[in-house]
């Protein structure tokens, strides 16, 4: 026994701890190195419960072989303190694994926040439909583990290290589901096959569509496809890679589209707070509506009351509104219309033929100064030659540069034509005199172009749209992958069987590191569930106010990040270099903060850091190893003389 | 020569060594003087300062009634500056009508401020538009005085307005800002209708006197918030 207690205290012992120490030390630095993640290298090192027995061992090395002095002498002064010192550190290292905190706390702007997320632990966070809430820690993922909370059991049993998540919308699996309809068939398709037919679904009650469910990769031939031009109204649902995307097709051959994918969704629907499950909605445009006529009415409305007020008008505008007094004919309606078959004729300037009621006495009537209409002439030259190339496809201001266009600053936009009609309009006077140009309805479309008038630019957006709403349960589904050796990559699940009272379900749930995602409905309903990390609340309620990014003057380069913070009623400032102790040794760190926009607020990444032994134990304890230190060299040479 | 510099030096050294008791009272007295001298020295600094430095207080703003029980509820708070004058809606008649204001000040009798707030309902008027109304405002605005930035705090999100231009004929400065409560708590204030408010805050005034209040106006705006917290987005 007694050779066991000088063992334990001897140098020996003390040689082996830090050999053992420093080998597990290097091959962490090798570990991480060779795997790229911190946690699989303190997994293996300092994060294994052996580490924790080698820091007992360390414990117990160092009080035997001070207790091996006794009986204590003056002598031993010096090599007690620093043992009592070193003894001191370890307790408090030990107690900072056992009780101290390390969380991660995220606050928004506005709202305030004291339960700290604990990194790399597991829980499942249950909330209960009467508003109970509660939180089973597990100590690990692995399976066959069962809780209890209240009547609920939960027992784990499976689980994946690593899986993706697949958030699944208008499609699962084989059937599309839209809310309110029975599932449709989803058929695969590819350019080389044919179209399958569409199916007649009720929308509504006055709506019958047209609707296919499609999974493909290759979007652009399904929408371009004939047949889909062919019967209206159409929906088409269509799987492709990144999420699922809607295309409807109206009357007037329009095409409106939506995506979903990516767990972003703009429009979501919680039933009864997340217990009656979570949609996806969309609003699409009654396709049985003529949205266009319905836009030229808003329009004309618009510019009805924008003329009560007398405004000055552009040139084009007041062109057309002499001509149109002069017929004693209404100016809105004629005007508007002469935009939209303008758009429908598609070219860049509107000739047409034949013009009807009452377009066909105005604009004959239309009095365009000489100056002007030579400008207009030059105008309608121009575009009659870039029609072709670019109804080829070809680059407007690539063609220019080749046909040594002499002006610079095309822009590559829609205003490009309008600023070549600019610049033409600028040099016409010095231009010699062109052949008469007889239709005046494309000297006016030249004329407007020059204003950068036409029916796109003008249109306006109508609020009063009908829509139609449709709606899709929003699922997840978890596909497992190869687990990485970067275990900070890895996203892992675990299959539960939850049971309260007769009802039981078996589910997944996926690891949500952050705790920000969906709780899902389980029991029909009765309960939430979400697996995340374990939570702390520390006795402190933190409040955000402001969190910002100071840039370098006159720079978008990030010089520093603040959050200016209420913690128990007192203003304080984060930042990047300055941390925030409370009292009792709570220390907030600034970690980082998200974008913001216009109508987004920025949310802060704090991490909570408690070390409740630091003042009790491992400041003084590291002090005493310092003056034990200093004792031993300084009674050093009063011991050779007392030995001498 | 040489003898008599070394002579020099060690009756120097001898006869003028300053004995230790000296030495110990001079540290002394020094050390004294330094720990008293030095806040002596910044309370006579600090009152050599001719900057003002005016003191603010929390002061509490309430949201509009309903216009049937007309009664207020209090819902906002800010930093005001002493000398502020505040003027309150009168007590017996609604601010139901978001055209008034919940609260109104004078800052140096010519500035005014004003704070609107909007409860959110279906529609909701979008900074920009509220940024644009207000430069439409200016009879002439250069754009070279008139700048627009992203800002956000507590919970509200909008455009902060600088803008320096001619209005009703005299040379005025505009601050303004355009806050909507973020998009992050729209779905959890369903029930608690009052605070789904977005608001506003304007000062306009005479350019130079603006321009010399501007710190505080600001400092009034960034304070501005709702007394409780709101819930935690998730």
């Amino acid at each position: 026994m007694k050779a066991i207690f000088h063992f334990l205290g001897s140098i020996y012992f003390a040689i082996i701890l830090i050999a053992v120490a420093a080998a597990s030390v290097i091959a962490g630095t090798f570990m991480e190195s060779y795997s790229g993640s911190h946690l699989f290298a303190s997994s293996w090192t300092y994060g294994h419960p052996l580490f924790a027995i080698l820091l007992g061992l360390f414990f117990i090395n160092i009080l035997f072989s001070a207790l091996r002095r006794w009986p204590f002498k003056l002598k031993h002064i010096p090599f007690l303190i620093t043992h009592l010192g070193l003894l001191m550190i370890i307790a408090g290292t030990i107690i900072k694994n056992r009780i101290g905190v390390q969380g991660n706390l995220t606050i928004w702007e506005g709202s305030s926040g004291q339960k700290v997320l604990l990194p790399n632990t597991y829980a499942l966070s249950v909330e209960k439909h009467d508003g109970q809430k509660g939180e089973i820690a597990l100590s690990s993922l692995e399976p066959w583990q069962t809780h209890f909370i209240k009547d609920l059991k939960v027992k784990i049993v499976g689980m994946a290290p690593h899986v993706t998540e697949k958030w699944e919308t208008w499609i699962k699996g084989k059937q599309a589901l839209i809310t309110g309809i029975p599932p449709l068939p989803v058929s695969e398709w590819n350019p080389s096959v044919s179209l399958p037919e569409p199916l007649l679904i009720p929308i509504s009650k006055e709506q019958i569509w047209h609707v296919l469910a499609i999974k493909t990769d290759q979007i652009e031939p399904l929408i371009q496809n004939n047949k889909v031009k062919r019967e209206y109204p159409l929906l088409i649902i269509a799987e492709i890679a990144g999420g699922t995307s809607l295309y409807l097709f109206d009357k007037q051959g329009n095409m409106h589209h939506e995506q979903f994918g990516d767990a972003r969704f703009k429009n979501l629907v919680s039933y009864d707070n997340g217990f009656g499950g979570y949609a996806v909605t969309t609003s699409l445009p009654d396709p049985n509506i003529d949205q266009e006529q319905k836009d030229c009415a808003y329009l004309c409305k618009q510019l009805r009351e924008a003329m009560a007020k007398n405004p000055s008008l552009a040139p084009p505008l007041a062109l057309f509104k002499q001509a149109s007094d002069k017929n004693n004919a209404d100016f809105i309606e004629p005007f508007v219309n002469f935009l939209v078959l303008w758009n429908h004729d598609g070219r860049l300037l509107f000739s047409p033929d034949s013009l009807p009621k009452p377009l066909d006495t105005i604009i004959p009537n239309l009095e365009i100064a000489p100056a002007d209409q030579k400008a207009l002439q030059w105008i309608a030259l121009l575009f009659d030659r870039l029609e072709e190339p670019l109804k080829n496809g070809e680059d407007l201001s690539e063609y220019l540069k080749q046909n040594r266009w002499p002006f610079s600053d095309i822009p590559n936009d829609t205003t490009a034509l309008t600023v070549l009609a600019q610049q033409i309009y600028a040099v016409s006077n010095d231009l010699p005199e062109l052949e008469q140009e007889n239709n005046k309805a494309k000297l006016l479309s030249a004329y407007l172009k020059t204003y950068g008038i036409d029916y796109p630019s003008i249109k306006v957006q109508n609020d009063d749209q009908a829509m139609i709403t449709l709606e899709a349960p929003l699922t997840v589904r978890y596909q497992q992958s190869e687990p990485s050796n970067k275990y900070e990559d890895n996203h892992p699940a675990i299959i539960i069987e939850a049971q309260s009272g007769t009802e039981k379900e078996i589910f997944a749930l996926a690891y949500d590191p952050s705790a920000m995602g969906f709780k899902w409905p389980i029991l029909k309903g009765q309960y939430l569930i979400r697996l995340q990390p374990q939570s702390i609340s520390i006795p402190y309620k933190i409040r955000l106010k402001q969190a910002r990014q100071i840039n370098y003057p006159q720079t978008q380069q990030p010089y520093s990040y603040e959050a200016d913070i209420v913690i128990d009623g007192t203003p304080k400032t984060l930042s990047m270099n300055q941390v925030h102790e409370t009292w009792d040794g709570y220390r907030l760190y600034l970690a980082g903060m998200s974008p913001y926009s216009e109508n987004s607020v920025r949310s802060a990444h704090i991490i909570v850091n408690h070390d409740p032994a630091k003042y009790i134990f491992t400041y003084p304890g590291a002090g005493l190893v310092a003056l034990g230190i200093i004792l031993l060299f300084w009674l050093q040479p009063y011991k050779r003389r007392y030995s001498k | 020569m040489k003898t008599h510099f070394i002579n020099f030096l060690s009756f120097s050294k001898s006869e003028f060594r300053i004995p230790n008791f000296l030495c110990a009272s001079l540290f002394l007295c020094a050390s004294v003087f330094n720990f008293l001298a030095s806040p002596l020295l910044l309370i006579s600094l600090a009152s050599c300062n001719t900057l003002k430095t005016s003191t603010t207080s929390w002061q509490t703003f309430t949201a509009r009634d309903d216009s049937i029980t007309l009664e207020r509820q209090f819902l906002y708070r800010a930093m005001v500056p002493d000398g502020w004058v505040r003027k309150d809606p009168p007590k017996d008649e609604s601010i139901a009508d978001t055209m008034k204001p919940i609260v109104e000040f004078t800052i140096a009798r010519e500035i005014r401020l004003t704070v609107h707030t909007f409860p959110i309902s279906d529609k909701r008027i979008p900074p920009r538009a509220q940024i644009a109304r207000w430069q439409r405002q200016f009879e002439h605005l250069d754009p070279q005085y008139s700048t627009i930035s992203v800002q956000s705090h507590d919970g509200f999100a909008g455009l902060f307005l600088e803008a320096e231009g001619l209005l009703q004929g005299k040379e005025t400065m505009m601050l303004g800002w355009s806050m909507l409560l973020a998009k992050e708590y729209d779905n959890l204030l369903l029930r608690a209708d009052l605070k789904r408010a977005d608001y506003t805050i304007k000062a306009i005034g005479p350019t130079d006197l603006i321009l010399h209040h501007k710190k505080e106006i600001v400092h009034f705006a960034n304070s501005f918030e709702l007394i409780d917290e709101l819930t935690a987005p998730l």
